[in-house]
């Protein structure tokens, strides 16, 4: 029955049940029942607002803050002047690599003026037991303010206060967020990222394990690192959950925080974009005020690229200024509890705070202003690669003609399944479209239908639309990669599920899988077509000359960093033309889509060898079709 | 008539959709603002009941809108909404398969250092009963027809957006009724007003 009535009926039965209407009919009865215990049962977790306020703001670029004039230094409110502390280039940790030795004490010339303009303070801020090598990836900085000021309602304690040669030289993301590590041995890792990262200690303790070297960490103590090559671990210690805020101006798009949700909690409390600072050179600063209960300070005007967050309790706002944000009213209060991120206020807007509550209220004030005072570091930019190749060198893994390829929009997946020699299968069910399960290495049973398929490397087994079990069958280790273009929504569910069963039954220590490449078509064109998959493999300081992005090809980074360059009229969002990132395994971020024609530039500007995975479908390049049938 | 936006002289936020969509091509970010804020729920609640866990879905409802923003520019006039879950089907297929990677092989020796099966972490999980893990077990095509109608589409733009009938959507709707009441019949009753994972 697929007369379009039966649906118009069904939701009409399915919004009788939501608005409390009689259902006549027998059979709608027990279908309302159906459909009003389904609803009943139908929780979903509201989502984030943090997250929500975040995407939104990135959405409509309404943050988006322009550097403001130089401003003069201030004091902190415990009478100290600010001390400017300057970072070292640290972006290269530790074991360092030869050339970055070299360059790292041309950038120790370069940086010597900034070192004596800030070596009084920095002596007085760290003492002579401050951790000087020049290779350390990571500073610990004494808390800057342990005597509070007190004014009449409000408490201001300075968190950070921080000048850096080192800030990103180009639009970067400025944020703060919360971190609550429970006691227990998972890690939260702070991946590489291009910028800087602070971790200012509230309560509890932890340890900061970057290139080996651990780091505890007590309240008011801050870390800091570039994190630009290693990735920093940090875990509680201690009976007691660990809460730090964290700073970052981060001028590439990986996720920098992956943790385990259940231990781990991170709230985003502030998120912008915030264009370069001149020169690389600026302050970043974090106050926390504190206001008493029930209490009214004076009203303060916010300063050029200042953020404020709720951390604890509600606020009541009001802003007045001619330009306010999106529904806001001059004047007009609002409250905001903790977790809900405030607008971005223009410089000049006069802020009435009120702290409505009978506990206390925790504000923080994120402050980033360029100095002029300080000159610029030579940044090492991260690798210029010596050695352009003609081409890369390229394994080739499957290459094997179509006689029909999938038409229309399909998954596009790759597979790579390591498997040790045993008994045990892999059963992985029946996709429509087209699926291949190609042997690289060793020897493989493929079971289709309960006969058995020996493959051994080179071999291509056409499996669409049928149930599978393989194995390693011979004496080695046995590679293989299955390649799916399936128009089959489930194809990563039960790929998934295949996998879960294999830790459930223990076999996860005979079987391995990575995902290659996950991706989609949304137009291939059916019909003959070559099918080929390939490693690519780039030595470390090389880089490819630029091709064009082809319709149908897929390309992942397998390990390494890979350091891409686009150029062309459709770009990936916010991608400029002319803009190099970096990808690499660790954030999982895929490459984007890339529209045909774009220019690419790859590099491996990193001291591991760049293994790149490269799918290409070359329609009508084929015949009769050579994956052997089972 | 339809208001087209070059009619229109302003939008707000009872602007339909249409409208604002025709303002965000003009570069009208916070038009696109205004259409976030209207569907953002939504398909975050679709994404959770196809995903069913709460970041996840986040994430994937967040690279909708992405997509969609992305996409404006050769965005022609018709149901912004069904062009939304169009684009969110797609997303989720990317999210599914890059989320699950995610578990580590700990948690697996984390289940047996607790001494506690699989099952027994499952019954404890407060979400057994409800429709979050009931879903994954009807048939793709029922899970997305029922996650789009629990969202509040309607058979027709379930259609559009599915590409199908709304014979066809009507069909798969009641199957997975009825598979859904077989399958409610035997789960256990809801313990708690079910707060996702995080």
């Amino acid at each position: 029955m697929t007369d379009p009535r039966f649906g118009d009926h069904l939701q009409q039965v399915w919004d009788a049940v939501l608005q409390g209407e009689a259902l006549p009919a027998e059979e709608d009865l027990r279908l309302g029942e159906t459909i009003q215990t389904l609803v009943s049962r139908d929780h979903v977790p509201p989502p984030d607002p943090a997250f929500v306020a975040q995407v939104r703001e990135e959405l409509t670029g309404t943050a988006t803050a322009v550097a403001p004039p130089p401003s003069a230094d201030r004091s902190m409110p415990n009478g100290h002047a600010a001390l400017p502390i300057p970072l070292l280039p640290t972006g290269v940790p530790m074991p360092r690599p030869r050339w970055a030795r070299s360059r790292w004490v041309l950038a120790q010339l370069a940086t010597a003026a900034l070192l004596i303009v800030t070596l009084e303070g920095s002596y007085f801020a760290f003492g002579p037991g401050w951790p000087r090598r020049p290779d350390d990836p990571a500073l610990l900085i004494p808390a800057l303010s342990a005597t509070p000021l007190a004014e009449t309602e409000v408490t201001t304690e300075t968190l950070l206060d921080v000048s850096s040669n080192l800030l990103p030289d180009k639009r970067a993301i400025f944020a703060l967020k919360r971190l609550t590590l429970q006691p227990g041995p998972n890690v939260m890792t702070i991946l590489p990222v291009i910028g800087l990262v602070f971790l200012v200690m509230q309560s509890g303790e932890l340890v900061a394990t970057a290139n080996d070297v651990e780091h505890h960490l007590g309240a008011g103590e801050t870390f800091a690192t570039t994190a630009r090559e290693q990735p920093v671990d940090l875990r509680a210690t201690g009976g007691e959950e660990a809460v730090a805020l964290l700073v970052y101006l981060q001028s590439d798009a990986d996720v920098p925080f992956p943790r385990d949700a259940v231990a781990h909690a991170l709230e985003v409390l502030s998120a912008e974009s915030v264009e370069a600072m001149p020169n690389g050179v600026g302050r970043i600063t974090l106050d926390k005020l504190t206001l008493a209960p029930a209490s009214e300070p004076s009203p303060l005007v916010v300063g050029p690229l200042e953020r404020f967050a709720v951390g604890e309790g509600r606020a009541t706002i009001a802003a007045e200024s001619e330009q306010l944000p999106y529904q806001w009213t001059s004047g007009a209060e609002q409250s905001k509890v903790a977790g809900v991120r405030l607008p971005t206020f223009a410089p000049g807007t006069r802020l009435s705070l009120r702290n409505p509550e009978q506990r206390p209220l925790v504000l923080y004030r994120l402050g980033l202003r360029p100095r002029t005072d300080l000159v610029a570091a030579p940044v090492p930019t991260v690798g210029e690669p010596s050695v352009t190749l003609e081409a890369a060198p390229t394994e080739t893994l499957i290459d094997t003609t179509l006689a029909a390829l999938p038409a229309g929009r399909n998954r596009v997946a790759v597979d790579r399944w390591r498997l040790q020699p045993s008994p045990s299968q892999v059963r992985l069910p029946a996709y429509e479209g087209l699926v291949l399960l190609g042997v690289v290495t060793g020897e493989v049973t493929v079971t289709v239908n309960g006969s058995e398929r020996r493959l051994a490397a080179g071999d291509v087994l056409d499996v669409t639309n049928q149930e599978f079990l393989f194995r390693a069958s011979g004496s080695a280790e046995a590679i293989a990669y299955a390649v799916y273009v399936t128009p089959s929504l489930n194809l990563d569910h039960q790929v998934g599920q295949a996998v879960a069963r294999l830790w459930l039954d223990g076999d996860h220590l005979v079987h391995a899988m990575d995902f290659v490449i996950s991706s989609s078509a949304d137009d291939l064109p059916g019909g003959s077509a070559r099918l080929l998959l390939e490693r690519l493999t780039l030595p470390p300081r090389t880089a490819l000359p630029p091709t064009e992005a082809g319709p149908l090809v897929w390309t992942q980074v397998g390990s390494g960093e890979l350091w891409l360059t686009l150029e062309g009229e459709r770009l990936p969002y916010r991608w400029a033309s002319g803009e190099e990132r970096r990808f690499h395994q660790f954030g999982r971020v895929p490459l984007p889509f890339l529209a045909p024609g774009t220019k690419i530039t790859m590099r491996n500007a990193g001291n591991e060898p760049l293994v790149l995975y490269r799918l290409t479908l070359a329609p009508g390049d084929g015949a009769e079709g050579d994956a052997a049938a089972p | 008539m339809r208001r087209r936006p070059r009619d229109s002289v302003t939008w707000d936020a009872s602007s339909p959709d249409e409208d604002l969509v025709g303002w965000a091509q003009r570069g009208e970010r916070e038009a696109f603002g205004l259409l976030f804020d209207r569907h953002f729920d939504s398909v975050y609640g679709y994404c959770y009941r196809r995903l069913g866990e709460r970041e996840a879905a986040q994430d994937a409802a967040a690279e909708t809108f992405r997509k969609a923003l992305t996409a404006l520019p050769g965005y022609r006039p018709g149901a912004f909404r069904g062009c939304l879950f169009t684009i969110a089907r797609n997303v989720l297929a990317d999210a599914a398969r890059r989320h699950r990677p995610a578990l580590p092989l700990e948690a697996a020796a984390n289940v047996a250092a607790n001494g506690e099966t699989i099952e027994e972490i499952a019954i404890a999980h407060s979400e057994l009963a409800s429709v979050i893990s009931l879903l994954p077990r009807l048939t793709p095509d029922q899970h997305e027809i029922v996650a789009l109608r629990l969202t509040g589409l309607s058979s027709a733009e379930i259609a559009t957006v599915l590409g199908k009938s709304r014979g066809a959507v009507g069909m798969t709707l009641h199957r997975a009724l009825l598979r859904l009441r077989e399958l409610l019949l035997t789960a256990p009753p809801v313990v708690t007003g079910g707060e996702g994972h995080d």
